[in-house]
Formats: structure tokens, C-alpha cells, sequence
């Protein structure tokens, strides 16, 4: 075969048709740059925290264990239990409440600090992230991923040891698995544990199954049991950890991917179209061709190569693009684990491409043998016009809606014109469906993260009193100066008392349920129905021996909605049924009536209120109004919001994605309106001649698209919302948290119907450009156009 | 003496496409109310280029165009659109007729353009198939027609908004010679009813036939201008 003759055909039809190439060139680079980031995250997620819990030997339990209880002998047991492959420990562990800038500065109480001689161990090697490790007495190094933050250098204050001892805040440090919360030295842990306190030590194992959380409650049943009863008093196990870390790069991964596939949908749709239309528009010139001696396969080359430049170009400014974009994503990951910084790996920048060149090359194959198979005859008597037969009847029909009066006859003819070019309409309505179900994901995605992040605020009314410190509760006496103050309070609907009951050292009232330990309990005083609490399933309580379990709860304890629990609370046997489980995203524990606990009588405070508005009131203004009522440093708030998890997707991502989908889906109804167009510039240069003008050609062009974006709404709503549906699941699924329905279910009617518009406005905003071409297109021009 | 304005008015009219020769230079040609005129020359001559600014469908590079009392070639495209609507019928060598219409949508296609009222619109369509003899085909689709029906579906379409001038270029060219001399006569009738022809042909003896005044171009220029001798009566089919 001769190449140059080949070459100049297909360089002639790049400058013929400057506008599809253009096209090809961006739908292409953006495909890429999606599907580069998707394949990038979904390695990513699926490695980089696994490959670094293995490179810092991370455990998959630490225990906590009463010193008290269990022996030296008996700790060195646990290390022969079944299933144990490696242990450490044990570590001098206290649980303390650390305040910044002394006593009176922000406290975080519950902080889990261990002894540690050095950084690196046969377990659980920590990171340094910044500064140095602490060797010195009155040294501490704090965790990165807890909530206290102060500058190296700058002390703080261990509220709940004796004395009240301040540390030296040397360095922040990380474990991979988030089982501790500081470091000091071994012998500084005796000196912060609260005067009567046990002293507690912790153990660091590995196991041959930890993949879940049954494998994981039996591995800590095999330590129990080598242990003496009670001599267990805490474990945190290494999925939450994984949960939580990983949940980033799995949520985002999950929608980039959901974004990529479509992309690629689109790229392969519009570079499909855009050969074969230029195959359509081009029998004349492919007549011409072959009459010239041009073989079957110079033709079918010239027409791919014609692709070839564009693509080619397109998938080398993609894979650019997808690196630019990933890699900050990347490198927050590489922070996160605190494993070196991570590139975009060399296969998948090559792959990538590659693999969307191949794609479009597949898809531009077929109509170029098309081009190559037709004979010089044929070609050169093929017309332009519709095969004889189709859409007769929809014009027939919008003939008669313009005489019986609705519709003006350029409207009609418009609203017609898809039946006369099905193949045509059906990508212009898949280019719009693709983009308007990327649309309706986006949207729905949004709308379900809003409500998860704003789950957190639900179940606790409109404000809140709180005394403020986890171990606070209200007086007798407090609590009927804050009864009568939220009577006289106008603004107040309703409220209700609850005590937390929250496992802490010190903790004067804990609950435990056997097989699992202390578990934190809420227990409302009233009915709590109100408070909305979200359900995954089940129902709220509505008696006393009834409760409600966080998903956590029922994970850890391997019980189901309709089991029984037995609850155990100052030595009393308190029977219960578990009726629902509650979205809590950060409760492990239960919710029940405060009857159900023995009431005061069996020593419950309250330790919060929940408040229930008026229809009108502010709730900052209330909250406000209410703590200068209340007085004596009792302070009323808005609910905390924001939700681990699924708080870490980027929404800008999802912003980014959603724009690019819609301008590509844009930029595919702009190739097929203007594919169509060319077909049928003499029609147009018809209609001009017999007295269309400018306005109404535009109108019968835009038209052209009303059709196909109809159909694609019916199409893409559904898909769009099953999409939506899954990916949430999906999401839901990493973090080990089932929602509940009306968090997955987003989508209000008149949200559907602006959605459906949208995609009418995507058709438009594609359709304007040609219809603008075709209107101001000279009538004689046009009308000698072939 | 009275003089009356004429129907069609081409002063001093150049057409120049670019990078390429003038199409037409400094033409004057005026037509008369009710004249029926073929416009004669050879290929290039620029024959269809006059038609096109006659009908509005080109504009001149300078001169002026003035039909029906309006000054063509300084309208807007909106205006060009209404004009060709409301002052001319075009008639096409290949009938450009609309394929997935009916013929009834294809006559009616203007009127609906114009605003014209639906029922005063179906009636005019109606009565103009009858009048050229294809009321039957008035559901049919043009690709189901024979070339003479099409273009007899494409004179009602170009009359069916009453235009003060028809154009038709090579309107038998696409056609065999008995129906061509079948539209030919079509033609002489219209003109003979008061309407305005200018036809453009290669053929002389249809210009001859067919038309009161022959004017031939070449190279952008009329070289003549002539009225064509009165044909006996018995020689016109």
C-alpha cells in the first residue's frame, strides 16, 4: 500500500471536518484522564494500606489487661493462644485526659497512652511524622490522628492523673492501625494512671485469620480465655483502622470509577459516531476515491488514520491531565500511611492510553471497512437522503399538530426529523443519557453524603445542654433548674434528659453485655421517637426492655435485630430485645429507655438534654437565649455534624467529574446535530428557500435534539438512580456501615423533574452551535451543498 | 404617458464569489409585470447566480435588486426569508422537494412559514393539485412520484403564497422530453394567467417556446436582449 496517497486523504478529511476531530481530540483526553484516575485510585485503595499495615507489622488486636488480674506467666500464655502467629508487649498502658494549655484548656479525656521504649518493635512499629521520640521523663509524643493539637515544644496537662503532671509535647508519631493515642516513656505511664486505677498493660498480637470482625471476636475469645476472667478490660482491633483509613481512597475510588466507566462509554459512543458520520457524509468523496484507483484498505486506512491524529493526540493530553490530577490525591494517601511519596505507577500511564487508542481504534473499525467495502458506483450515486420510509409517520403526525394548531411547523418538523435518522438520534440520545445519568449519580452521591454527614446532628434534637467533659453529669438539683428553665424558655416544643452511660476509667455506671464487655449505652428519659433517630432496620423502642443497637454494636457482638441481650449494670441482670439498628456512625453501643436501666434508682444521671423546637425558632438564637437563662456555666449548643468516612470524600472530585461528563455528553449531541446537519445542509437550504428564517431554523435544529433527550431522561433517571444505589452500597459496604434507606434514596420528584431538564439542556446547549451553523448557513450555499 | 415600475429591477449588479471572477458585471435587466422572460447562456455564464439574487437566495456585491417595490439586497437574513416567503416561488432543476414530507406538507410548507391561516392555507393547496393535476398524490411522498409530478408538486409549493414572480431554473432539465414539454406548457399557462415568469434554460427552443423575451449572458453580461418572434399559434403544443 502507498502511504503518501493514503496520508493526504486522510489529511484532507482532518481539515474538512476541523470541528469532529476538535471533538475527538477533547472527548478522548477527558475519557483518559478519568479512566487514569480510576484504574490510579483503585490500585491504590486496594494496596497501599495493606502493603503498609505489612511494612510497619502492624498488629491485628491490642489488648488492654487489667495488670492486676493476669500475671506475667499468664500474659506470656496469651502468646501461645490459638490462633496467635506473633505477639508484643507487654506495653504499661493508661487511659487519660489530656488538657492543652493547663487544666483549663480544651480536654480530651479517654486517651489511650503507652509505654514505649522505642519506636520499632517485633509489632506495631510507629512513625515519626515530626519531631522526636520521647526518651526522657515528662516527654510525650501524641498520635497524629487524635484530636489534640498543640506545637511541639508546648505542654500539656494529664487532667485525670494525680497532681495533675504536665508533659512535653516532643514529636507527633503514627500507627498504621490507630491502636494508641500517645507514647512516653514505660516509666512515665505509672505516674498518669488516676490514683486507685489498676494499672493495665497492653498486649499487640497478630493472628492467623483476621480478615473480619467474627474472625477477629474470636481471636480475642482465644486470648480471653488463656487470660483470667475480667482481666480483659479493652481491645481495638485493626479493621476500624482499615475502615477508616482506607475509607478515602475506597469512596473515592467508587465514584471515579463509577465517572470513568461512563467516560469510556462516551469516548467509545463519540468516536464510533464521528467515523461513521464521516463515512455517511463522505460517499461522494469515498466514490471519488476509489474511482481514482484508491483500494478497499487505502480507503478504510485513510479513514482511521483520518481518527488516528486526534485520538492519539487526545489519549498522550489525557494520560497528562490524569497524572496531574491524581497525584495530589496520591500524596495525601502516601501522608495517611505514612509510607514514601507515591507516583502514578509506569504501567497504568502507558496502559491507559494504550488502551483507549485500542478502544476508539475498535470503534472507528467498523464503519472504515464500511468506507473500504463500498463500491466506487454506489458511493458516488449514494444520496444524502434518509432511507425512504423512516420517520414518514412522525412527520405525518407533526403535520397534523401544526394544522390542528399546537405546534409550529418548524417545531414539528424538528420534533420529527430524529424518526427520519434513527441510527443518528440513538447516539445523540445515548450521548445525552450518559451524561445526564453522570448528572443524576453526582447529584444523588451528593445528596446521600449531605445526609450522612449530616447524621450526626440527627437523634440529638435541634440543641443540646451538655455540661461539657464526657464524665459530667447533672445534679439533682441542676437538672430541675434546667427543667423549669426549658418550660419558661419560649421557643422550647419539647425535651428530654439522657444519660450517657460511656465507658471510661472512672466511670461511676458502665454497662456490659457478655461476650462483648462494657458498651456505651444511652438511655433517654421520655420518649425519644422525635429525636429521628435513622434506621437501618427494625423499629425505635417503645417500652421499657426494648433497645436500639448501632451497626458497631451488632458487628462486634455478632447479635442481629430480634435477638435477645442480656445487659449487665451494677451486678444487676437487666433482660432485653434488640428491635432495630440505628445509623450511629460514631456509637458502638445501645439506646433503650431510661426504665429499661432501673431509672434513678439504679443511679442514672442525666448527662445531656435533647431539645425540640418551635416551628420558626432559631436554634442558634434559642441556644444562645437558653445558656443565659441556664447560668452557672451550663452551656447550650447545636449538635456536632460531620461523620468519619464518608466525610473524607473530595466533592470536588465529584464537581470536577460531573462537569467533564456533561461537557462531554454536550460535545456528543454537538457531533451528532452537526453530523446530521451536513447530511442534511441541502434540506436546509429547502427550507430557506421556501421562507424559513434564521429564528425558525434554529428552532427546527434545536428541535432536532427533543426527542432523543427525552428518551435519554428515561432512560438515564433510572441508570443514573441504579448507579447511585450501588456506588452508595458500595461505599457503605468499605466502611462496614449499612445505611439506612432514606439515605440511599435521595431523589425528590421535583429534583427527577429538574434532572430530566437538565438533560434537555444538555441536548440544547450541544444542539446550539450547529443549529446556529445551519441558521446563519447562506440559503444558495447550502442548497448546492451536496 | 404613464410609466410603470418594473416587477423586477437588477441595476448595476456585480456578483463577485471569492478568489474568484465576477458571476455577473454591472447587470441592469428590469421585468415587467406579467413578461415571462428565459434567461439564456452557457455554463458560468452566471444565469443562476442572477436567479439566486432575483430570488433573494444570494446578495449582490454591489447594484441593487428591487422586487415587487422591495429593495432585496439590502434585507437582514429574516428579511431575505419573509421576502422569498411573501414575493417569490422558486422551481428547482431537481424539484428539491422535501422527502420525508407529504406532498400535501411539502405545498403547504410555506403558507405554514408565512402564517398564512390553516384553512385558507389547505384550501389554496388544495386547489392548486387540482389545478396541475396530482390531487391524488396529495398524501403520497415524493420519492413514490414520477420527476413530472415532483416538479408539478414543486410549482404548487412555489405558488402557493400568490409570489409576484416565479423563477424556475432548468425546471425540465431533469426531466424526458414529454414531460418537459408537459411543464413547459404548465408554465405558459401560468404566465398567460398574469403571473411574472423568469426561467432559466440551456434550451432554446424551450426559451423560444416558452418565453416572450430572451436575454443571453455570457461571462456575467448580457449580450442580448431581444423579444422572441411570435409563435404560431398551431407550433405551441
Amino acid at each position: 500500500m502507498t502511504a503518501a496517497p493514503v496520508l493526504r486523504a486522510a489529511a484532507g478529511g482532518i481539515t474538512r471536518r476541523l470541528v469532529p476531530t476538535v471533538v475527538v481530540f477533547v472527548v478522548l483526553a477527558a475519557s483518559t484522564a478519568a479512566a487514569l484516575v480510576g484504574v490510579t485510585l483503585l490500585t491504590n485503595a486496594n494496596e497501599l494500606f495493606y502493603n503498609a499495615v505489612a511494612a510497619q507489622h502492624g498488629a491485628d488486636l491490642a489488648v488492654t489487661i487489667d495488670a492486676a488480674r493476669a500475671s506475667t506467666a499468664q500474659l506470656a500464655a496469651t502468646r501461645q493462644a490459638a490462633g496467635v502467629t506473633q505477639a508484643a508487649g507487654p506495653y504499661p498502658e493508661a487511659s487519660v485526659t489530656l488538657a492543652a494549655g493547663g487544666a483549663g484548656g480544651m480536654s480530651i479525656p479517654g486517651l489511650s497512652v503507652v509505654g514505649r521504649a522505642r519506636r520499632s518493635g517485633p509489632l506495631d512499629d510507629l512513625t515519626l511524622n515530626q519531631g522526636q521520640w520521647a526518651t526522657l521523663p515528662g516527654e510525650i509524643d501524641l498520635a497524629i490522628y487524635q484530636p489534640l493539637h498543640v506545637p511541639i515544644g508546648s505542654t500539656v496537662t494529664v487532667t485525670s492523673a494525680p497532681g495533675k503532671p504536665t508533659l512535653t509535647v516532643v514529636g507527633y508519631a503514627g500507627s498504621v492501625v490507630r491502636d494508641e493515642d500517645a507514647w512516653v516513656t514505660p516509666a512515665e505511664v505509672t505516674a498518669l494512671r488516676p490514683g486507685r486505677a489498676a494499672g493495665s498493660v497492653q498486649m499487640l498480637y497478630t493472628f492467623h485469620s483476621a480478615g473480619t470482625g467474627t474472625q477477629v471476636s474470636a481471636d480475642l475469645a482465644a486470648v480471653r480465655h488463656v487470660l483470667p476472667a475480667r482481666a480483659v478490660t479493652g481491645s481495638v482491633s485493626w479493621l476500624p483502622s482499615a475502615g477508616q483509613t482506607s475509607a478515602e481512597q475506597s469512596v473515592n475510588t467508587a465514584f471515579v470509577i463509577a465517572f470513568a466507566l461512563i467516560g469510556l462509554a462516551l469516548a467509545v459512543l463519540i468516536v464510533a459516531t464521528v467515523v461513521s458520520g464521516a463515512v455517511l457524509a463522505g460517499y461522494h468523496r469515498i466514490g471519488v476515491l476509489k474511482s481514482i484507483g484508491f483500494t478497499p484498505a487505502q480507503v478504510a486506512t485513510s479513514y482511521l488514520a483520518q481518527l488516528g491524529l486526534p485520538t492519539m493526540a487526545g489519549c498522550v493530553a489525557g494520560a497528562a491531565l490524569g497524572n496531574y490530577w491524581v497525584l495530589p490525591e496520591l500524596n495525601n494517601s502516601a501522608g495517611a500511611f505514612h509510607v514514601a511519596q507515591q507516583t502514578v505507577p509506569l504501567w497504568i500511564t502507558v496502559t491507559v492510553p494504550l488502551g483507549m487508542c485500542l478502544l476508539a481504534g475498535l470503534a472507528a473499525l467498523g464503519p472504515a471497512l464500511r468506507a473500504g467495502r463500498l463500491s466506487a458506483t454506489a458511493a458516488l450515486a449514494a444520496g444524502q437522503a434518509p432511507r425512504a420510509g423512516h420517520g414518514y409517520g412522525a412527520h405525518r403526525l407533526a403535520g397534523r399538530l401544526t394544522l390542528a394548531g399546537p405546534l409550529a411547523r418548524p417545531v414539528s418538523i424538528g420534533l420529527a426529523a430524529p424518526f427520519s435518522r434513527p441510527a443518528r438520534s440513538a447516539a445523540t440520545l445515548a450521548a445525552i443519557a450518559f451524561g445526564l445519568a453522570a448528572v443524576v449519580l453526582a447529584v444523588g452521591l451528593d445528596g446521600s453524603l449531605a445526609k450522612v454527614n449530616g447524621s450526626a446532628a440527627e437523634g440529638a434534637g435541634q440543641v443540646q445542654i451538655d455540661p461539657g467533659g464526657r464524665q459530667a453529669t447533672f445534679t439533682a438539683s441542676q437538672q430541675r433548674a434546667i427543667t423549669a428553665t426549658l418550660r419558661a424558655e419560649p421557643g422550647t416544643r419539647r425535651y428530654l434528659a439522657e444519660a450517657d452511660l460511656v465507658p471510661f476509667p472512672g466511670a461511676r455506671r458502665t454497662v456490659s453485655v457478655p461476650r462483648v464487655g462494657v458498651v456505651p449505652v444511652t438511655a433517654y428519659d421520655g420518649p425519644a421517637g422525635w429525636l429521628d433517630w435513622p434506621l437501618v432496620s427494625g423499629r425505635w423502642y417503645d417500652r421499657p426492655g426494648e433497645v436500639d443497637a448501632a451497626s458497631a454494636f451488632l458487628s462486634q457482638s455478632g447479635l442481629a435485630v430480634g435477638d435477645r441481650v442480656t445487659l449487665r449494670l451494677a451486678g444487676r441482670a437487666i433482660p432485653a430485645r434488640i428491635v432495630g439498628q440505628v445509623f450511629d456512625l460514631a456509637g458502638t453501643g445501645l439506646l433503650t429507655s431510661w426504665r429499661t436501666l432501673g431509672g434513678t434508682a439504679a443511679g442514672l444521671a442525666a448527662t445531656q438534654y435533647d431539645i425540640g423546637l418551635r416551628a420558626g425558632t432559631s436554634p442558634a438564637r434559642y441556644a444562645t437565649a437558653l445558656t443565659r437563662a441556664l447560668g452557672g456555666g451550663v452551656v447550650a449548643g447545636l449538635p456536632r455534624s460531620g461523620a468519619p468516612g464518608f466525610g473524607l470524600v473530595d466533592t470536588s472530585y465529584l464537581r470536577l467529574l460531573t462537569v467533564l461528563m456533561t461537557v462531554l455528553a454536550g460535545l456528543g449531541v454537538l457531533n451528532s446535530v452537526l453530523l446530521v446537519a451536513r447530511e442534511r445542509v441541502h434540506d436546509l437550504g429547502v427550507f430557506k428557500a421556501v421562507g424559513m428564517t434564521p429564528r425558525q431554523t434554529l428552532a427546527m435544529v434545536t428541535c432536532w435534539v427533543v426527542v432523543p433527550a427525552i428518551g435519554a431522561a428515561l432512560l438515564a433517571l433510572p441508570g443514573g438512580m441504579l448507579i447511585q444505589d450501588v456506588t452508595v452500597r458500595a461505599l457503605a459496604a468499605d466502611i462496614g456501615l449499612p445505611l439506612p434507606g432514606q439515605f440511599i434514596h435521595v431523589y425528590g420528584a421535583v429534583q427527577l423533574l429538574l434532572l430530566a431538564l437538565a438533560g434537555l439542556g444538555i441536548a440544547a446547549a450541544g444542539a446550539l452551535l450547529p443549529a446556529s451553523w445551519a441558521a446563519a448557513a447562506r440559503t444558495s450555499t447550502a442548497l448546492r451543498a451536496e | 404617458m404613464r410609466v410603470v415600475d418594473p416587477l423586477v429591477s437588477v441595476s448595476q449588479v456585480t456578483k463577485r464569489y471569492p478568489g474568484g471572477q465576477a458571476a455577473l458585471a454591472e447587470l441592469s435587466l428590469d421585468v415587467r409585470h406579467g413578461e415571462a422572460i428565459a434567461v439564456m447562456g452557457p455554463s458560468g455564464s452566471g444565469k443562476s447566480t442572477l436567479l439566486n439574487l432575483i430570488a433573494g437566495l444570494d446578495k449582490p456585491t454591489s447594484g441593487t435588486v428591487t422586487v415587487a417595490g422591495q429593495r432585496v439586497d439590502s434585507l437582514t437574513e429574516t428579511g431575505l426569508a419573509r421576502f422569498r416567503r411573501r414575493r417569490v416561488g422558486m422551481i428547482f432543476q431537481f424539484f428539491n422537494l422535501l422527502d420525508d414530507l407529504t406532498v400535501a406538507d411539502n405545498v403547504l410548507l410555506p403558507a405554514q412559514l408565512a402564517g398564512t391561516p390553516r384553512r385558507q392555507a389547505r384550501a389554496t393547496m388544495t386547489g392548486l393539485l387540482d389545478r396541475l393535476g396530482i390531487a391524488q398524490h396529495q398524501n403520497a411522498y415524493p420519492g413514490r412520484l414520477s420527476g413530472g409530478e415532483r416538479q408539478r408538486v414543486a410549482i404548487a409549493r412555489a405558488l402557493v403564497n400568490s409570489p409576484a414572480v416565479l423563477l424556475a431554473d432548468e425546471p425540465t432539465g431533469a426531466l424526458d422530453s414529454a414531460t418537459g414539454e408537459a411543464i413547459g406548457q404548465l408554465l405558459l399557462e401560468l404566465n398567460r394567467g398574469g403571473q411574472t415568469l423568469i426561467l432559466v434554460t440551456h434550451s432554446p427552443e424551450l426559451a423560444a417556446r416558452y418565453a416572450g423575451r430572451v436575454v443571453r449572458l455570457v461571462d456575467g453580461r448580457i449580450t442580448s436582449d431581444a423579444v422572441t418572434p411570435a409563435i404560431p399559434a398551431g407550433a405551441r403544443p
